[in-house]
């Protein structure tokens, strides 16, 4: 054994780095472009130049601004928030847990965002007028979180097993609860439960830009914080606690930025559904397991699926917008197959 | 100088006690076995030692003080552990394992810190595999892994607990004696052994636990009495002198068939 490993991973960091970042702008500029007003890079560079002040008014490009300022850009920045929120919220989810198959919705964030959601939804809640839904969603998502993390202490430690235990079950009463929505509906409502539950980002505005963006920073800020700590947890709690991790407050403040992290993904997005089992998972493989490199790969791997997808689901069926989280799902699921023979076969031991 | 200290200590889990009114001292300088029968409570005196366990009742010091007034990074600078279990969740490689005995240490010597570890890496004969994924070794060598980070952590109290479990003959060896060196570099260090042979040959001081009781506590010339073993152990145990070295030999009674 003679060329390091860790040589390997650095370079392999830098290399990963590079390629995701062209990968997500070249998606970027091509989501920009496509639509049913196609538009040239050269016309999306001027119209950005427009705005920036650096080129002169055009009154014949007003259609192509619109189309950009009002509709695809914010979409394209809601779709990199959500996806890197989601690539962040599986890493530290993973992190915690110590599996490489833990997602988000195992303790039960995604389907208590969908509670909240869908009875804001049916009982015409609008207090909050359009950000009525997503806020339900926020704060849902963290109250089911708390009370999954709270139900699951026994003696004052968090056993995993038992964590995962009473994630299922706040995810069946939850599902109950959206089953009991979607019976209460009225046809619109059911409409728009099932819709949201499918994921979209067709519902993007600048509103939900800027309602998201804080949320996405403090949950990376947090997750950064942690990584250190991560990384001892993947020798087990007691090893971590023996090496000076207060381990109860690291899974406090893991847990707080995973419902962050989700919450705002899902509030406007809906659910989309293994981003954050697969992006982890996937640059695990290639940047190595180290947190303090894994997490920025991951917010990075995350958007750029997220945007990937959202080109698709966007032009695949002319004038059809198709749910996003359904090709998250159709890619996800054989790739988590794969994933799992492969580490099944080379023995990993820790499904 | 830091010892380490159990008064008293009782440890039930549903009325039924796990250890029963048990007090040690381990002086620093020293290497204490702990052995005893399966079921003893020799893992679990070991989790009460590092302050894993809260004792019901009695209490652990380390230098005097008690376990819980320290926080749990100070705790990392003053005792190690090494447990059982050593498997690792990711694939990080050998050296980011061992590096992570670094990390209740302030990091303004980062250069310092590369040194312990290589020392580490090399005191457990670990140094060939550094570069692998630490979930691609064998049993043995992910033990002489974990003792490796045991060491980079540089605590003057060491837990072992049975740190030889799944090492070959000439690394059992190299444990134990690295073991003794850190005790005689003042260190104070708890072992839990199977091996009676090698508790007698590499412990100053042998408990023996008997059923969550101490049943014995002393030298090895004192506890580890052919007597005193065959009836704790329910089999007949000779300690004999090795016929070159005169070394103290503890050797199951075995009668070949046939």
């Amino acid at each position: 054994m003679s060329a390091t490993l860790t040589h390997h991973r650095t370079r392999r960091l830098a290399i990963t780095t590079v390629v995701l970042v062209a990968l997500l702008a070249a998606t970027v500029l091509g989501s920009a472009a496509v639509g049913q007003f196609p538009l040239s890079a050269a016309e999306i560079f001027a119209s950005v130049g427009r705005r920036l002040g650096l080129v002169g008014a055009d009154e014949a490009a007003r259609f192509a601004d619109g189309a950009l300022w009002n509709v695809r850009f914010p979409r394209i920045i809601l779709g990199l928030i959500v996806g890197a929120a989601l690539g962040i919220a599986g890493t530290l989810m993973q992190g915690m847990f110590g599996n490489p198959l833990a997602e988000p919705g195992v303790i039960g964030v995604s389907a208590g965002c969908a509670v909240g959601a869908c009875s804001a939804i049916v009982f015409n809640i609008n207090w909050l007028g359009e950000a009525t839904v997503p806020v339900a969603a926020f704060v849902f998502g963290l109250l089911t979180t708390f009370a999954v993390y709270f139900l699951s202490r026994s003696t004052g430690r968090t056993q995993i097993l038992t964590l995962v235990l009473t994630g299922i079950a706040i995810n069946a009463v939850a599902n109950a609860l959206i089953a009991l929505c979607v019976f209460l509906a009225d046809t619109a409502s059911r409409e728009q439960i099932v819709f949201w539950q499918l994921g979209s980002l067709n519902g993007a505005s600048w509103v939900a830009v800027g309602a998201t963006l804080p949320f996405l920073i403090l949950g990376t800020v947090g997750a950064l914080y942690s990584a250190r700590k991560l990384d001892l947890l993947a020798l087990g709690e007691r090893q971590a606690r023996h090496l000076g991790v207060n381990v109860e407050r690291l899974r406090v403040i893991a847990i707080v930025c995973v419902a962050i992290l989700t919450s705002a993904a899902v509030a406007y997005a809906g659910i989309i559904a293994f981003v954050g089992l697969i992006i982890p998972h996937l640059l695990r493989l290639l940047v190595g397991p180290s947190h303090r490199a894994l997490l920025p790969a991951s917010a990075l791997g995350g958007a750029l699926l997220i945007s990937l997808a959202d080109v698709l689901s966007r032009t695949l069926v002319p004038f059809a917008d198709l749910p996003i989280g359904m090709f998250t799902a159709l890619v996800g699921g054989p790739v988590f197959f794969i994933l799992m023979r492969r580490s099944l076969r080379a023995g990993s031991g820790v499904l | 100088m830091t010892a380490l200290d159990a008064h008293g200590v009782t440890f039930s889990v549903r009325g039924q006690a796990l250890l029963r009114d048990v007090s040690i001292h381990v002086a620093p300088g020293s290497v204490t076995a702990i052995i005893g029968p399966n079921g003893a409570g020799k893992s679990t005196l070991l989790g009460v030692l590092a302050g894993d366990i809260h004792p019901s009742h009695g209490s652990v010091t380390i230098a005097g003080k008690p376990l819980r007034s320290y926080s749990v990074a100070e705790l990392a600078r003053r005792r190690s552990v090494m447990l059982q279990q050593s498997a690792v969740a990711f694939s990080y490689t050998v050296r980011e394992v061992v590096s992570m005995g670094r990390s209740a240490w302030n990091r303004d010597d980062a250069l310092d810190d590369n040194t312990i570890v290589d020392l580490a890496l090399a005191q457990t004969d670990s140094t060939r595999f550094a570069s692998r994924d630490v979930t691609s070794l064998s049993g043995g060598e992910q033990a002489r892994a974990a003792l490796s980070r045991v060491i980079a952590q540089d605590a003057p109290i060491v837990l072992l607990d049975e740190p030889t479990a799944s090492l070959d003959i000439a690394h059992q060896e190299l444990v134990l004696g690295l073991a003794g060196s850190l005790a005689r570099a003042g260190g104070a260090v708890v072992i839990v052994l199977h091996d009676l042979d090698a508790a007698a040959t590499h412990a100053d001081h042998v408990v023996m636990l008997v059923d969550g009781q101490v049943a014995a506590a002393g030298t090895p010339a004192d506890v580890m009495t052919s007597e005193i073993l065959s009836t704790v152990y329910g089999h007949p145990i000779d300690v004999i002198d090795h016929p070159v070295t005169g070394r103290r030999l503890v050797v199951p009674s075995r009668t070949r068939r046939g």
